[in-house]
């Protein structure tokens, strides 16, 4: 047992664009058990109050920061020490949970404000300094809307799928596919996005989904594991997701982990829609409305359902024969919608 | 079943509530998925998706906070009729659904 340091838990960096969070609440006490995952904090940034979770498992030793301190990303916020596996938390008496998780934090035309700014910074920076290429395609949807208005019917409306749930796993696996898609780049010395550093692909794929604030500014938070969920899970994810991010609470790891962008601009909007890289990713891949169309099949002129896929991404890490392999994969998993849903566990 | 998470909002047959009484438990459904909205300001025959800014996702929160708000099963051909105030409360008075005109 001595030999197990104490390690020391960090300001998370919850996006590019922030620096500093402060910590609103302790949701865990010292001599308390926490395993990864779990919530230990919540801190106050101008994407609204994020839990914080930790990322190993252990005791929480010490609180190094009282409730109410701003303090940079990467300040020691607390003293965790490793356990044993089997040990078991030790009872705390009398202590009160920390702060009200259920309750929506003030909304603040000044952290709307901010927020608004921090995204204005890091798109401004990603357009400046990552060389995007662009393509699009359009893909026939006619499988993939009769498929889901068949699997939706008879289930209630609470396990009802919507088409950009299929969307979100075409793209994630593709990504799989073509890793450069699901890459980052590391600048070197720090500077973000400059052009001296390297291409790093993810591994994992966590989705990440660029969700409008009504209030201003943009949040991508991250569907973990995207590729590997079942649509049914996806379709909970999503919708849990959203739910969370109009409340105003995320979690830390949602902000940090996403490996690839997926912006949609829902079943109301344009037809098209390139996106803007989101550093560090390396890609951000957009998806229109789905809208009816003449199209050519087997010389005869139909009408079908077309959704533009589009793919904009960074040019020192991918190009535009990857790129287009990426769409292309997309179009096929879009063909055979079925396989979207047995493709759970393909790890 | 699940739980209503409604909370303060006591679970009714909507068909014995009054317009006004249906009216308000609607717009505070509304209000949980657009809090930064006054949905108690719209027009009855306003297009809630387009006036609340409601992206697909919000949306479908929306009818199954209604769902497990009045207990009622919201089958797919009906869920156009719920994009206004007004379609909300003619569902939820069980009147037949009138096509579109």
């Amino acid at each position: 047992m001595g030999a197990l340091s104490v390690r020391e838990f960090l300001m998370p960096t919850l996006g590019a664009d922030m620096e500093s969070g402060t910590l609103a609440a302790w949701r865990k006490q010292p001599g308390e058990m926490l395993h990864r995952g779990e919530i230990i904090a919540e801190v106050d940034t101008d994407k609204g109050v994020i839990d914080v979770e930790v990322f190993h498992d252990g005791r929480l030793v010490e609180q190094l920061v009282e409730p109410g301190t701003k303090v940079p990303v990467g300040t020691p916020l607390a003293r965790l020490e490793p356990v044993a596996a089997g040990e078991q938390s030790l009872p705390v008496r009398g202590v009160a949970a920390a702060g009200t998780p259920e309750e929506r934090p003030p909304e603040s035309a000044e952290r709307n404000e901010r927020l608004r700014r921090a995204t204005a910074a890091a798109m401004a920076a990603s357009k400046r300094k990552i060389p995007h290429y662009y393509l699009a395609t359009s893909i026939d949807m006619h499988s993939a809307v009769d498929w889901l208005a068949s699997a939706n019917e008879g289930r209630s409306i609470e396990q009802r799928l919507l088409p950009g749930v299929l969307l979100l796993k075409a793209a994630a696996l593709a990504a799989r596919e073509v890793p450069e898609i699901n890459a980052r780049w590391e600048a070197a010395g720090g500077e973000q996005c400059g052009d001296g550093g390297r291409a790093v692909t993810s591994g994992r794929v966590h989705l990440g989904v660029a969700i409008h604030l009504k209030g201003g500014g943009l949040v991508a938070p991250a569907l973990h594991d995207a590729d590997r969920r079942g649509l049914d899970d996806l379709m909970q994810g999503l919708r849990d997701l959203t739910e969370r991010v109009r409340r105003g609470r995320m979690r830390s790891s949602e902000l940090a982990d996403a490996t690839l962008t997926v912006t949609s601009l829902g079943d109301r909007g344009v037809e098209r829609v390139y996106g803007v890289i989101r550093p560090p990713q390396a890609a951000v891949v957009g998806f229109g409305k789905i809208f009816e169309r003449p199209w050519a099949v087997d010389g005869r002129v139909v009408v079908r359902p077309i959704v533009v896929a589009t793919l904009a991404a960074d040019h020192r890490v991918s190009d535009g024969h990857r790129g287009g392999r990426y769409l292309e994969a997309i179009d096929r998993l879009l063909q055979n919608p079925q396989r979207l849903e047995q493709a759970e566990d393909r790890a | 079943m699940t739980p209503d998470r409604s909370g303060e909002l006591a679970r009714r047959d909507p068909r014995a509530m009054s317009i006004a009484e249906a009216r308000a438990a609607v717009c505070e459904l509304l209000r949980r998925v657009a809090p930064e909205a006054d949905p108690a300001s719209l027009d009855d025959t306003s297009d809630l998706r387009r006036e609340l800014d409601l992206d697909s996702i919000d949306y479908q929160n929306f009818l199954i906070a209604l769902h497990r708000h009045f207990g009622v099963e919201i089958p797919q051909r009906e869920v156009g009729r719920f994009s206004t105030l007004e379609g909300c409360l003619a569902f939820l008075r069980g009147e037949p659904h009138s096509p579109p005109r």
